[in-house]
């Protein structure tokens, strides 16, 4: 699946999630950020904004990665606003015991620097418990107002979840980039 | 034995506020605030708001809010203020309800509350929350679809839900308001005498959210609401005869070599005194637009009417993540902190330090009184 197919598949994904939400409004809606959170680095990024995605679109990663999930430079992490779940009792791809996931959740680009590929990372919440509040890591590169979610860490995420108190975020791998329509 | 001690102390504390009125009551008592003036402002803490005199750099007292509660809407002249707020049955988890909350503003007790639907933004700043003609509270909802539920604040009831696609915040001017949108425009909805939806109409495009977006903070101005891109540039939004005004933008990054490494950033980043035509806004030096919400390391003072920089104020290592300005003709300005550290009460006028306030930091600070 290149880019294109897979931004179309998210945005129709989110359409069914967001009640009474257009088609150009759901394109726009963004990640989160949780009280002292800021933005996001998007490491090899370029032109490709960050895009809501349904949650069950996310698929399992069997990649070469390197690198210690409990810090901020782990490269699953370039676009990475809030606590990481590694910290919290749960791990870039489960939510701690107890938490829930937000149905919708947003999408960077980062590159592994193990295989020079660039792959789609899903920042999923994980909701319904108080803010972790260990290994925060705040980056904002591309980061833009709330009137513009799809790029916005000014909003608070847990769409879709029973509760939207905010307590740490994972980092799927959901994807890698077709590097014919890399950005 | 214990008990025998016990009942002597209170036997010998009743006495004692029976004999020596100078004692206090051994259970304490309520009291209420003063009136307030143009120089008291809030100041967001975690679930909880500070009233503060500017005049003294004393807190006169608090709101207890929820955690999903960004803002205040002051109506001081009916002795209210609002606020809205999301609640579950066991805080985390459970039940949600969503709440416009109305306290006492002598008190500060809450009084009444009307329920809204559950879609409020749990984050944000002032436009999240917009008094519409003194009449109708507006807040803004994202799920992610966005809206805005209207609330009658006189008959306390939910009026309606109003669809806004692609806008956000609420930015009140006559009976309606405006709001910043992702496709370059402000747009304005009007409400009718029961607060339905009369009307909507966009501006001309007039930023690029791409190349050089609008903060979707606003200050008020006389007749409108400032706004600011990352870049720098003013904006001035008015809305007369049907149409959306936009002003033609100014910069205040001068063609200045050294100034051009500087940047408007923080949580609050700028704020507008219309009584003198004073803008003051949050700098920090070097980064690109990423650094939007950084902390500035520097306030800068304009005068609007001449459109040059008047003081340039050094904060040295404690950082700010926001500037305010009271709305009277002596206007204070506050820096905020970007932690719990120490708030700086200034001159808005000269930028001199008037007096300072330990252990307040990191939140949004509102008036309590608009301007006259």
């Amino acid at each position: 699946m290149n880019k294109r197919d897979l931004i179309n598949d998210l945005l129709a994904s989110v359409d069914r999630v967001a009640t009474g939400a257009s088609r150009r409004l759901a394109g726009r809606t963004s990640r989160r950020s949780f009280v002292g959170k800021l933005g996001a680095v998007l490491v090899g990024m370029g032109a490709f904004p960050v895009l809501p995605v349904y949650r069950q679109a996310a698929a399992a990663a069997d990649i070469p990665e390197l690198g210690d999930p409990q810090s901020c430079d782990y490269w699953r992490y370039c676009a990475f606003s809030g606590s990481l779940c590694s910290c919290c009792g749960g791990s870039q791809t489960q939510c701690p015991a107890g938490s829930e996931t937000a149905s919708v959740a947003w999408v960077g680009t980062c590159q592994n620097p193990t295989d020079g590929k660039n792959y789609l990372i899903s920042y999923n919440d994980c909701c319904g418990k108080s803010y972790c509040n260990r290994c925060s890591c705040h980056r904002s590169e591309g980061d833009r107002p709330v009137y513009f979610p799809s790029k916005s860490n000014s909003i608070l995420w847990c769409f879709g979840s029973q509760s939207h108190a905010y307590h740490c975020t994972l980092a799927l791998v959901i994807g890698e980039v077709d590097s014919t329509v890399a950005g | 034995m214990i008990q025998r001690l016990v009942s002597g102390l209170i036997a010998i504390l009743c006495c004692l506020s029976l004999s020596a009125q100078e004692w206090d009551s051994v259970v304490g008592a309520v009291g209420s605030i003063d009136e307030p003036t143009p120089h008291w402002f809030t100041l967001r803490g975690y679930n909880i708001t500070y009233l503060v005199n500017g005049d003294t750099a004393e807190v006169e007292g608090t709101l207890t809010l929820s955690m999903f509660s960004p803002a205040l809407r002051p109506q001081i002249d009916k002795d209210r203020i609002y606020s809205y707020g999301s609640f579950y049955t066991r805080t985390y988890y459970g039940e949600r309800t969503d709440v416009v909350l109305i306290f006492d503003s002598n008190t500060l007790a809450p009084i009444a509350e009307v329920e809204i639907p559950a879609k409020s933004a749990g984050l944000g700043h002032g436009g999240m929350i917009g008094l519409i003609d003194d009449k109708f509270l507006g807040i803004w909802n994202i799920t992610p679809a966005m809206s805005v539920s209207i609330v009658d604040v006189d008959a306390e009831e939910f009026v309606g839900e109003v669809s806004t696609p692609g806008c956000a915040a609420v930015y009140p001017i006559d009976r309606g308001f405006l709001m910043p949108c992702g496709d370059g425009t402000l747009q304005y909805i009007s409400l009718d005498r029961n607060g339905k939806e009369s009307g909507r109409i966009r501006s001309r495009v007039f930023f690029n959210v791409d190349e050089d977006p609008i903060f979707d903070y606003a200050v008020p101005t006389t007749n409108g609401w400032m706004f600011m891109s990352f870049d720098g540039l003013v904006f001035e939004a008015s809305v007369a005869n049907g149409e959306i005004t936009i002003s033609e933008p100014w910069s205040i990054i001068s063609q200045d070599e050294e100034d051009a490494q500087w940047r408007i950033s923080g949580g609050q980043p700028f704020a507008y005194n219309a009584a003198t035509g004073v803008l003051v806004t949050l700098m920090h030096e070097g980064g690109g637009q990423e650094t939007f919400e950084d902390p500035g390391t520097q306030v800068w003072g304009f005068d609007t009417n001449t459109r040059r920089r008047g003081y340039r104020m050094e904060l040295g290592e404690e950082m700010a993540t926001g500037v305010a300005l009271t709305a009277d003709a002596e206007p204070l300005l506050i820096i905020v902190p970007d932690e719990q550290r120490t708030l700086r009460i200034a001159s808005a006028t000269t930028g001199r330090i008037l007096r300072t306030m330990d252990e307040m930091g990191g939140g949004l600070v509102q008036n309590l009184l608009p301007a006259e």
